[in-house]
């Protein structure tokens, strides 16, 4: 059977309360306005055995799962950024005062 | 935003840099009501999306999550640096990073940020369902914020530092018709104690008797003030006593071809109608700039 925390409806942050990862995970997500559901692993034994499991028996944390399916362990901020899909670089160095209308639309 | 979407939209090259949510303290607030053209009042989310949409629309290209390092000047050109250790160029840069929750700067706060400290109660009053919450701070904000957990908190208290709070009185009278609801004066918070990486207790003072409590609480939510996010030209550009960067009548901070709008400018009002109007305002005077180079 399918472990039903594979596929959350939210994102999901297991962590624990002194993990520094953990709570810079929560920041990022919190910051960016992205709705998340956080599970302390400390306080959950069905967790932390749910996170040992899906890292190959280690307990590593932050494990954040999507609803996707997919899993991120301890991803840096700039990875949840690329995973949420957000720009994160511009596409050009320098800013004109002013564009024509034909590049713009180019 | 707005002077991204008035700038886009003459067809000035427009790059907007965000480190947090866009649309700023506004997209987090739960109801605009007093926004004007919107006679039912809007959700802070809806209307950050909106305008980022419209900003979008007219051509800015706009940066999520990513944190401006420095803004330094070089020649007739300001080049922005950024924490991914790149860097943008452009002849006018507009500082519209806005004003951030003040912090109490007691022992205990900055372990607990995050887990059981918050600073917006929309982001996080969600997790304290049937709890227990202190709100700290008696200003509008604190009543603001301390109504709304009461959605999900089973007890929401407020605590003001001074003898008498400073919420308005249609605030007051709300939160006096909440039985959930309770106000403290006079007594300050002088240590969050930290257990394990959670809270274990909050240690307040009666500034009447000086006398020391011990209270309990599952989370603690600060709004005792703002502070504007000018750290970037601290040094650089002028401040106030306050750390606000000061502008002239073209909104120009003393550095040539640096602006400053909403918050973060000396002499702002800290609402969404008139920092949208700045930001219209600023990109008109930016062009204005831009044209006489």
């Amino acid at each position: 059977m399918t472990d039903s925390r594979l596929t959350p409806e939210t994102i999901t942050v297991y962590g624990t309360g002194w993990c520094p990862d953990c709570k810079r995970s929560k920041q990022f997500f919190g910051e960016q306005r992205v709705p998340y559901h956080y599970v302390d692993i400390d306080h959950d034994a069905d967790a932390m055995v749910f996170v040992e499991k899906t890292n190959k028996g280690n307990r590593s944390i932050p494990t954040i799962v999507f609803p996707d399916g997919s899993v991120m362990v301890e991803p840096s901020n700039a990875q949840l950024a690329e995973k949420l899909g957000m720009q994160i670089s511009a596409k050009r160095a320098f800013m004109m005062p002013l564009s024509s209308a034909a590049d713009r639309l180019a | 935003m707005t002077a991204a979407l008035y700038l886009g939209r003459e067809g000035v090259e427009t790059l907007v840099i965000e480190k947090a949510g866009l649309g700023g303290q506004a997209g987090i607030t739960q109801t605009l009501d007093n926004f004007p053209g919107f006679d039912e009042g809007v959700s802070g989310a809806e209307f950050a999306s909106r305008l980022t949409r419209q900003a979008l629309k007219f051509g800015a290209e706009i940066l999520q999550a990513q944190n401006v390092t420095s803004i330094d000047q070089d020649g007739q050109y300001l080049c922005v640096y950024t924490s991914d250790g790149k860097e943008y160029g452009a002849k006018a840069v507009l500082l519209a990073t806005g004003a951030r929750y003040r912090r109490l700067g007691i022992p205990g706060e900055e372990e607990l940020i995050g887990s059981n400290v918050h600073f917006c109660a929309t982001c996080d009053g969600a997790f304290y369902k049937g709890k227990k919450v202190l709100v700290v701070g008696g200003g509008n904000s604190g009543f603001e914020e301390g109504l709304f957990l009461t959605k999900f908190a089973s007890r929401v208290d407020i605590v003001e530092f001074l003898p008498q709070v400073k919420a308005s009185k249609i605030l007051q009278e709300k939160v006096a018709e909440k039985e959930t609801m309770s106000v403290t004066v006079n007594h300050a918070v002088k240590e969050l104690r930290a257990k394990n990486g959670k809270l274990d207790a909050v240690i307040v003072e009666d500034r009447a008797t000086g006398k020391q409590k011990e209270w309990q609480y599952d989370g603690v939510f600060v709004f005792v003030g703002f502070s504007p996010n000018s750290d970037l030209v601290k040094g650089k550009a002028e401040v106030d006593q306050w750390g606000s960067v000061v502008t002239d009548k073209t909104l120009m901070t003393s550095i040539p071809g640096l602006f400053a709008a909403g918050d973060v400018r000396a002499g702002s009002t800290k609402q969404a109608a008139s920092a949208a109007g700045e930001g219209a305002a600023v990109a008109l005077m930016m062009r204005q700039y831009l044209a006489e180079k």
